[in-house]
């Protein structure tokens, strides 16, 4: 009786991945993924850290923009990633299920 | 009112961070990194209200990593436990009703009832395979395929043999006994009873001193009224108290051995059966024992699937 489901197809993650497609260069802020794919962190950051073990992800510490903030972590899709995710999204596997993120700029 | 909005902000703050502070305590090491990463997130919301939510999510840390662990290790070896959980279940059921009965042809007839419990988890889960395949293939005709992909073989083939073995024994069982029935020496008739009145029908067959002794246990079943034609009561002795036996056979249920009767003591009548253990009774709770195993088996798996880990 075995039932498997394919990764990275949650919902809630393809809804990542689109975000991150959308701009596949382009490094994002938790808070940023977050607010745009209305996703709570207790939600997002262990579908970031699944991401980044698969090596879909890369992660960098970003310079703070202001004086005395902290430095953040931010996100983007690697090669393998993107071309996953194209995949899925080519596939549409996220049919009904995706909600079209918002398009609020991306830093760098 | 601004301050009392202002003092509430601070202390939502205070508590986000106390908060991702307690959780840096308990996080697993390698998801400290997360954990720093989500901290890092709140000197960019604005809203005390709004970082504590946010500090909240962290939590879900703490135990990511641990049920991750567990449900690799589940996955693993919890599937391989219930698998052999269950053959070891079912032999132990075959083995004691052939050691009880001393007979295949009354095991399969016992099989047969049990069959009907263990036939609803494995009706149950066929369904649940067939609503799913039906579900993919709708998907598929229209383009897009469902979130979950689902391998029905398996599934599909045991549902497919549990049900044919039960249909089997179904259509079996009453043509061994009436096979059994007309060879010499053996009841040409008999009845049911409620009750597995295992030295009630000893003593029955005691009297008749016809039977073998494989039918003396068959006849915790099947009750002989008659051997080869002749009337159960003109083969009893004389000295015998014909009354008390005849009353054993009060509350028949006529000649069905397919009809699975859950064992009844109510029905057995002035006997103290308070040293029996109804061998039905021992077989009905592995047959349940059977049951619920194959239904945790079966949510296990698709939990595990679920979990996407």
């Amino acid at each position: 009786m075995s039932m498997t489901r394919r990764p990275n197809t949650s919902p809630q993650t393809l809804r990542v991945l689109r975000l991150l497609l959308e701009e596949p260069t382009a490094w994002h802020y938790g808070y940023e993924i977050s607010q745009r794919t209305r996703l709570k962190s207790g939600t997002l950051y262990p579908i970031l850290i699944r991401l980044a073990d698969q090596g879909w992800l890369e992660t960098r510490w970003a310079e703070p923009e202001r004086q005395g903030r902290p430095a953040r972590h931010t996100y983007h899709l690697t090669q393998v990633g993107s071309r996953q995710a194209s995949a899925l999204a080519a596939k549409g596997q996220e049919a009904g299920a995706v909600q079209q993120p918002g398009a609020q700029g991306a830093i760098g | 009112m601004r301050q009392i909005q202002t003092i509430l902000d601070r202390m939502a703050t205070l508590a986000a961070l106390r908060l991702l502070a307690w959780i840096g305590k308990h996080v697993d090491p390698a998801q400290q990194l997360w954990l720093d990463a989500l901290r890092a997130e709140l000197a960019a919301i604005d809203g005390g209200m709004a970082r504590l939510v946010w500090a909240v999510g962290g939590l879900r840390l703490i135990w990511f990593e641990r049920r991750r662990h567990m449900v690799n290790a589940t996955y693993r070896y919890g599937p391989v436990l219930l698998d052999g959980l269950e053959a070891a279940l079912f032999v132990g059921l075959t083995w004691s009703l052939i050691q009880h009965y001393g007979s295949i042809v009354v095991v399969l007839l016992e099989l047969t009832g049990l069959s009907l419990i263990v036939a609803v988890p494995v009706l149950l889960a066929l369904w649940r395979v067939i609503r799913t395949t039906v579900t993919r293939l709708a998907a598929r005709d229209k383009g897009s395929e469902p979130e979950r992909h689902v391998r029905p073989l398996l599934p599909l083939v045991f549902g497919i043999l549990s049900l044919a073995a039960l249909l089997v024994m179904c259509l079996c069982a009453p043509m061994a006994l009436d096979h059994l029935m007309v060879e010499p020496g053996s009841p040409t008739a008999g009845v049911v009873v409620r009750s597995a009145d295992h030295h009630t029908a000893e003593a029955v067959v005691d009297q008749t001193g016809s039977l073998s002794h494989s039918d003396v246990y068959l006849t915790t079943q099947v009750k002989p009224l008659a051997v080869n034609g002749v009337p159960l009561v003109r083969l009893l002795q004389p000295t015998d108290d014909l009354q008390a036996l005849v009353n054993k056979f009060t509350g028949i249920q006529g000649y069905d051995l397919v009809q699975f009767t859950r064992p009844y003591p109510a029905n057995i009548w002035d006997y103290a059966d308070s040293n029996l253990n109804p061998p039905i009774l021992l077989a009905v709770s592995w047959a349940l024992l059977i049951a619920m195993i194959i239904v945790l088996n079966r949510e296990a798996r698709t939990l595990i699937s679920q979990s996407g880990l």
